[in-house]
């Protein structure tokens, strides 16, 4: 520390520092501004556009806020269908989470290293087939007559027939099914930026094998789970395809029959010209999703301040 | 999987294959380019021979069904395809006047194109086959021009929604009545296409049966609709996004019956024979396109040749028995182009009980067209819709 | 613990083994560490210090042989119910947990009373002087903290004996001289016997009671620093230990306590008590700073004609290479105030009392 000459003269470059360097954010800022910012402004402005004469006129008007929140527990129940949205959706993030992360752990920890990436790209391979095919696989497995209620009639279990299709169960299982592929490779990455070193530790520190997994891997998984969990949320939360397909359009749950948000959204937009209207719809479940990406952010980043 | 055939899923033209009244599941997929992709439709500068334009929901532009007129009038069709009558108004909306020559609508949709002055009714004394045209499609009132012998549209296809079932849990008789759908025994069993404007018109016919004008109804008439929706709800086991999805589900044995339509068609062609359709006797709701002339076109001599066209029973008889899409036709005479087969699977055979009846003439008897609601804004019925729904 | 009588030893390994696949890393091992003792084991690195502590911890298990604990014999128990503690070399601390959740973490595994778990961590702080950092996330810590957390994390459970594993070789070197005196005074207070795996010489010799050399998986000497640094035993812990020079030969003639060893350049006296039969191939070993300028105009044992070729500037002293008449490399310091030129022919000399002899030269 003897060497301290630095005077108030410009600062040092590095042979690779270069004003220019700034345009190196340029992909990420027009990937971001054609792909994200201009739609979503396009859609949060019509949804202050009235309709005239069955078309869509540019206008700054609260009409179309004032019209859905009106009928938010009446009417259209536009409320009633944004709740058990986020029931379905928190669920399904909760169980699609856990089982994702069971399936990381497992290629993880029990599959030898060098077999982990086939085992990986096994996992994730339903990702590679059609999620519209998909639904339609489980709607055959599912229904009255479908693949399981069949095999439980031929071993004579008739009486154990499962009545899943069209509810909200259906929905989650056909969603989880989408999720899973991507949020097993979040979770498998969180999980192998854990410090193997840190496992051996806990276990010559006395843990046993579960002990070992809850003081410290799950711990350690804590932002992997986090980001993985609201990622699966507000994916659930925009999703009307297996709402609609394996739910049935308005599946049970234990909030009632009623359909998603995001299923009421599609069916409106069909029903009516109102595109304005629609687009106001779609904004309402935009702000639900940023809130919710929000409280992700706040636990994730929580966790990360643990951790780190 | 099972065993047994499949319905056809020939996923290559799928647009075709999402059946003709299945709106909302692929209009909402397609709802960006809808709304903001369609700016690439043909300019006309492009074209120097003048092709025929046309703005219409698929089969029009097949080439079994356009071929002949194309070879004949030494031209060039061509078509823009829409799937739903709100995307129809927003393309048409989009593009500059004069764009589309004719338009395949909706017969409801029509007063929705006089307000915007997109089409100019037109005089149909020279249209010598609307002689073999049923009753009910001659002289159709919700095109009908403003003064005598003027139309604003010719219907060239139509169907049903009436009660599809299947016939092993429900009888022909029961599907007489739209009351049946409320047995108990069909709680949770029945499946409804997810569109607040063919439901709630069945609604209003099995509380008014046989008004002609199940769209204009009263104040106290839409409540008694709504009473009924609300015994309904407890009987509906899923909604459908698509015709697809309801067969799927009748197939599986997921539900019953359900008020959209000839399911059957597709499902007796997959070799599924215990399924039937049938409008019941308080009447039902049917579906029509009609074809339409475009007042800005500049073509219109042509646009009304392929009018002439479309009402030609061979032209119908293709238009409404593609692979993918199955119809009926307002000409009656579209008989003399199909086999026995056909004709069965379309009802276009002698109705045992109206002698000297075809089949399909006691169902358009039976049948009322769907409208738009007259006497209260569209947003009222699409929130007792969504009511229902949400109950 | 078992009612066995108390044996006099921490640790006993016998004939401990492990391969992997074709390879023994280690090989064989026999080691007694006394009640309270610091060992260190010290070895090149894949020498299998590292893996012979492993197996100690029981993160390995040996492919045969014994290993006993307190006389108990421990072979078996499974790594979470040893009765030893690991300090590892990047210290492995919780990054989720603070200062004070690192050191408790041993003794939360258990049913617990959280009061005494807090005093025993307070204490245990106190002893590694962390008390001031105990809400500190780990993350903010210096090495040297970090280093007090391992530490402490392991001695808190109280275990029979700690292993560690090259602790400081992540601390500059003013730390790490703090460290080995703190590592020494808590070792002493404690009473604890402490395993001390490591490549460095300096550690091993200025903390351990004993040092064990390991080399290809097998132990070549254990003794006391000095004994090691004076007596080297074979080829390999001569070499390894200390600046020696090795002189190559054979046992011409014995007696006196005294052996004449001729070598390449000439013949030289070795004192011994216990000289190796005559023509038995040896190696004179003589440590650097016991080669001296031989005094001019005097006739005597053991001086060796040489030529200055290089020196190495080492403060207090020069570290100076020669090339003896038969070309071989000699290594000789010498304090600053006694200068040699470079490239110069001289004479130089060592006591026969300062030079060692070991067996097994060709």
């Amino acid at each position: 520390m003897t060497t301290v000459e630095t005077s108030a003269t410009k600062p040092m470059r590095t042979p690779n520092d270069s004003p220019l360097k700034i345009w190196f954010l340029a992909p990420l800022a027009i990937w971001l501004t054609v792909f994200f910012l201009l739609p979503l402004i396009f859609l949060l402005w019509i949804g202050f556009w009235r309709v005239e004469n069955f078309q869509s006129v540019p206008d700054f008007s609260l009409g179309n806020y004032a019209d859905i929140f009106a009928s938010f527990f009446s009417k259209s129940r536009y409320g009633l269908a944004l709740i058990q949205s986020l029931w379905v959706a928190i669920t399904t993030a909760f169980f699609a989470t856990i089982l994702s992360y069971m399936v990381a752990l497992s290629i993880a920890f029990a599959v030898p290293a060098r077999w982990q990436r086939l085992a990986l790209l096994i996992a994730i391979a339903p990702f590679w087939s059609s999620y519209v095919l998909r639904l339609y696989s489980w709607q055959t497995i599912l229904s009255r007559n479908g693949v399981i209620n069949s095999v439980l009639k031929q071993f004579g279990l008739a009486d154990y027939r499962i009545d899943l299709i069209y509810t909200q169960i259906a929905t989650r299982i056909g969603l989880i099914h989408y999720l899973a592929p991507i949020l097993i490779v979040i979770l498998y990455v969180s999980i192998l930026a854990i410090d193997r070193v840190l496992i051996e530790a806990a276990r010559e520190l006395g843990c046993t094998r579960w002990q070992a997994f809850t003081r410290v891997i799950l711990p350690l998984s804590r932002f992997g789970l986090m980001t993985a969990a609201s990622f699966a949320i507000i994916v659930s939360l925009g999703d009307a395809l297996s709402g609609n397909l394996l739910g049935g359009g308005a599946g049970t749950s234990i909030i009632g029959k009623l359909p998603t948000y995001a299923s009421m959204i599609m069916s409106d937009y069909s029903s009516s010209t109102n595109l304005p209207r629609t687009s106001a719809l779609a904004t309402i479940l935009i702000v639900v999703m940023v809130l919710a990406l929000a409280a992700g952010f706040v636990a994730a980043d929580r966790a990360r301040r643990r951790t780190s | 999987m099972t065993n047994k055939p499949q319905l056809p899923k020939d996923t290559s033209s799928q647009s075709h294959q999402i059946s003709r009244r299945s709106l909302l599941g692929s209009v909402a997929a397609g709802a960006a380019t809808a709304s903001f992709g369609n700016f690439t439709i043909f300019s006309r500068q492009a074209h120097a021979a003048e092709p025929l334009r046309v703005l219409c929901w698929p089969g029009y532009e097949e080439k079994d069904v356009i071929a002949e007129f194309e070879d004949l009038h030494k031209t060039k069709v061509e078509f823009k395809i829409y799937i739903g009558g709100e995307q129809m108004l927003q393309f048409f909306a989009q593009t500059a006047p004069g764009t589309f020559d004719a338009i395949i609508s909706d017969a409801e949709y029509v007063q929705k194109l006089k307000a915007n002055k997109a089409i100019e009714a037109y005089k149909t004394d020279g249209f010598a086959e609307l002689a073999n045209y049923h009753p009910k499609f001659r002289d159709f009132a919700p095109t009908k021009g403003e003064t005598a012998g003027t139309v604003y549209g010719i219907p060239t296809r139509f169907s049903f929604y009436g009660i599809s079932y299947n016939t092993d849990e429900m009888s022909a008789e029961q599907a007489q009545d739209w009351n049946s759908l409320l047995d108990k025994k069909y709680a949770g069993k029945i499946g409804m296409f997810d569109w607040y404007l063919p439901n709630l018109g069945n609604a209003s016919l099995a509380v008014n049966p046989g008004n002609q004008t199940p769209y204009a109804i009263n104040d106290d008439q839409l409540k008694k609709v709504k009473e009924f929706l609300t015994k309904l709800r407890p009987q509906i086991g899923m909604f459908g996004s698509s015709n697809q999805p309801i067969a799927q589900a009748m197939l599986a044995g997921d539900i019953f019956a359900s008020p959209t339509g000839d399911l059957d068609i597709d499902l007796k062609l997959a070799g599924y024979d215990n399924f039937s359709s049938t409008i019941p006797k308080q009447g039902g709701i049917r579906w029509q396109e009609v074809a339409c002339v475009c007042s800005a076109s500049k073509n219109k001599d042509l646009a009304m040749e392929w009018v002439k066209y479309m009402t030609s029973p061979k032209v119908q008889s293709k238009l409404v028995y593609t692979k993918a899409f199955k119809a009926r036709g307002p000409n009656m005479k579209i008989v003399d182009y199909w086999d026995d087969d056909q004709k069965k699977l379309l009802s276009y055979v002698p109705d045992p009980a109206n002698p000297g009846k075809m089949l399909v003439e006691t169902l358009i008897d039976r049948s009322m067209p769907r409208g738009l609601p007259a006497n209260q804004p569209e947003q009222a019925w699409i929130d007792m819709f969504n009511e229902f729904k949400t109950a | 613990m078992t009612s066995a009588a108390p044996s006099p030893h921490d640790l006993e390994l016998l004939s401990i083994t492990k391969n992997f696949d074709s390879f023994t890393a280690v090989d064989s091992i026999n080691l007694k560490v006394g009640r309270g003792e610091f060992v260190a084991i010290m070895g090149p690195s894949g020498c299998g210090k590292t893996t012979l502590l492993r197996i100690l911890a029981g993160l390995e298990t040996a492919s045969s042989g014994q290993l006993y604990i307190r006389g108990k014999d421990v072979s078996d128990v499974p790594v979470n119910l040893r009765s030893t503690r690991l300090v590892w070399q990047n210290y492995a601390l919780f990054p989720h947990l603070d200062v004070a959740g690192n050191i408790a973490f041993g003794l939360t595994l258990k049913a617990h009373d959280k009061a005494i778990v807090a005093g025993k961590v307070k204490a245990m702080a106190d002893l590694v002087g962390l008390s001031d950092l105990m809400g500190r996330k780990i993350s903010q810590l210096s090495g040297g903290q970090k280093q007090r957390v391992a530490l402490a994390r392991a001695l808190v459970t109280e275990p029979d004996i700690l292993l560690l594993d090259e602790p400081l070789s992540a601390l500059d070197a003013h730390l790490r001289i703090r460290m080995q005196g703190e590592l020494r005074r808590i070792q002493k207070q404690l009473g604890m016997a402490f395993i001390y795996v490591t490549h460095n010489q300096v550690e091993a010799f200025s903390m351990a009671d004993r040092v064990v050399v390991m080399n290809k998986g097998h132990i070549e000497q254990i003794d006391a620093p000095e004994d090691m640094y004076a007596r080297p035993k074979t080829e390999f812990v001569a070499r390894f230990v200390g600046t020696n020079n090795l002189f190559p030969g054979r046992i011409q003639e014995i007696g006196h306590g005294k052996a004449i060893v001729h070598c390449a350049h000439g013949q030289v006296q070795v004192s011994t008590d216990d000289p190796p039969p005559v023509g038995t191939g040896v190696f004179v070993v003589v440590q650097a700073d016991k080669l001296k300028p031989a005094p001019t105009g005097v006739a005597g044992e053991n001086r060796l004609e040489a030529t200055v070729r290089g020196r190495e500037y080492a403060g207090s002293h020069n570290i100076y290479l020669l090339d003896l008449v038969d070309g071989t490399e000699v290594k000789m310091t010498l304090p600053q105030v006694l200068p040699l030129e470079i490239n110069q022919p001289t004479t130089i000399w060592f006591s026969p009392a300062h030079a060692a002899l070991i067996r097994g030269a060709a």
